[in-house]
């Protein structure tokens, strides 16, 4: 494996991170600080400034183009199998911005590059970082999904990108319904009950590289079970809409096609988790008109049909 | 391939029991293979035993059924799952 990062030109971390942003993240508080202190705080994540990450001893696990434009490297300072407590982990945005943390630490360090800004790194940590170091953490699973609760009920939108999820989580956010998540959707099962985790409060409707997204008005602060899952089918503009309970091996595979964060290291994992979900999460697919005017009949039926549901 | 022949199971295949179905996952291609009920009951088989003669042996108490047209199934059944890489079967030097 390539060991190293490489150079990067670096500035001096900010001292002053705003703090009148929100600072519930998938259920954890982050707090922003200049120091890494050694304590740790229950479901508290310290995100902290750093002048130097150590990279020198690390190995590139993956170098990709993120659909940001930038080439990212997530990389480990040891052999990319099962991650152990202590494990370093380095995230790197090209000119950007480098995180690092250990798995379970409770603690991300930070350092700006040349082209980071707050905003862009809130965008990275919110978007990538945290999903990243949650699911190395065995903290959560995630499905690329969005979410919206209807009547206190956690009801996931799912699709292939460009799908429609962002559209229609968009339209339910414009009516209300809290939002639970936009994109990653973050989940965990506890005695065979599985839960949405709400993420973070800032909605992208319209894809722009690095842009954090509008600040919602009514975010979800509640994590409750995943009540129904809906598979968006896009289809004709004049189509009937349509709602079938999906089954078995189809229900699997959509599932399992909308995995997000599926580390090759986890995917015995995984794959039980996700069987497991499907054995105990009503999951359907629905046909949605490809005509934006009559997204208000989609969002009626979904309603109707959530409600109806037991549960 | 006879009943004689061995094999093992790659560790990067993995059963799951979704409603009343059965798959196959094989994560090293993330292929996903549905078993019938008769193959479900195979599988079962075949992950506790070693060699196809085992399977037939079992399956012969259990089914009333010719014994030709049951070792020409296990193989054809094990023959379809090695193809997929679901099966791993030794080799005789």
């Amino acid at each position: 494996m390539e060991r190293g990062l490489g150079s990067t030109v670096c500035l001096a971390a900010p001292l002053n991170i705003s703090a009148s942003k929100p600072s519930m993240i998938y259920g954890y508080h982050l707090a922003f600080s200049n120091e890494l202190q050694d304590e740790h705080t229950p479901n508290t994540i310290k995100i902290s400034p750093s002048d130097f990450i150590d990279s020198s001893t690390c190995f590139n696990i993956q170098v990709y183009q993120n659909n940001q434009e930038k080439n990212v490297t997530l990389a480990t300072d040891r052999v990319f199998d099962k991650p152990e407590i202590g494990q370093k982990w380095f995230f790197q945005v090209e000119d950007t911005i480098e995180f690092m943390w250990e798995t379970q630490s409770g603690k991300i360090s930070y350092r700006f590059l040349a082209e980071a800004t707050e905003d862009i790194f809130r965008f990275w940590l919110y978007h990538i970082v945290l999903p990243i170091y949650f699911s190395i953490g065995e903290v959560y699973k995630f499905l690329h999904a969005g979410a919206v609760e209807i009547e206190d009920k956690s009801v996931l939108f799912m699709a292939p990108s460009h799908g429609g999820k962002s559209t229609l989580t968009d339209y339910f956010i414009q009516r209300g319904h809290p939002l639970i998540t936009d994109d990653k959707m973050a989940t965990f099962e506890r005695e065979g009950v599985y839960y949405a985790v709400p993420a973070h409060p800032y909605h992208r409707p319209f894809r722009t590289v690095e842009v954090l997204g509008h600040l919602c008005e009514n975010p979800s602060t509640q994590i409750h079970p995943i009540h129904a899952i809906y598979i968006l089918e896009k289809s004709a503009p004049d189509a009937q809409i349509t709602i079938r309970t999906l089954k078995g091996i189809e229900k699997f595979s959509r599932l399992h096609e909308g995995g997000e964060m599926n580390f090759s290291f986890f995917t015995p994992q995984y794959v039980s988790y996700l069987a497991g979900l499907a054995n105990r999460v009503n999951v359907f697919a629905i046909t949605v008109p490809h005509d934006l005017e009559r997204l208000k009949e989609v969002y009626t039926v979904i309603t109707n049909h959530t409600l109806q549901l037991q549960g | 391939m006879n009943l004689e022949s061995r094999y093992t199971i790659p560790s990067t295949v993995l059963l799951q029991c979704i409603d009343d179905e059965t798959l196959l996952f094989n994560s090293s291609n993330e292929l996903f293979f549905a078993l019938n009920e008769m193959g479900a009951v195979m599988w079962e088989m075949m992950s506790k035993s070693h060699s196809l003669q085992e399977i037939f042996d079992e399956m012969v108490e259990l089914f009333e059924v010719d014994n030709s047209v049951l070792s020409n199934d296990i193989i054809a059944f094990a023959n379809t799952l090695a193809e997929q890489g679901l099966l791993s079967f030794e080799t005789k030097v």
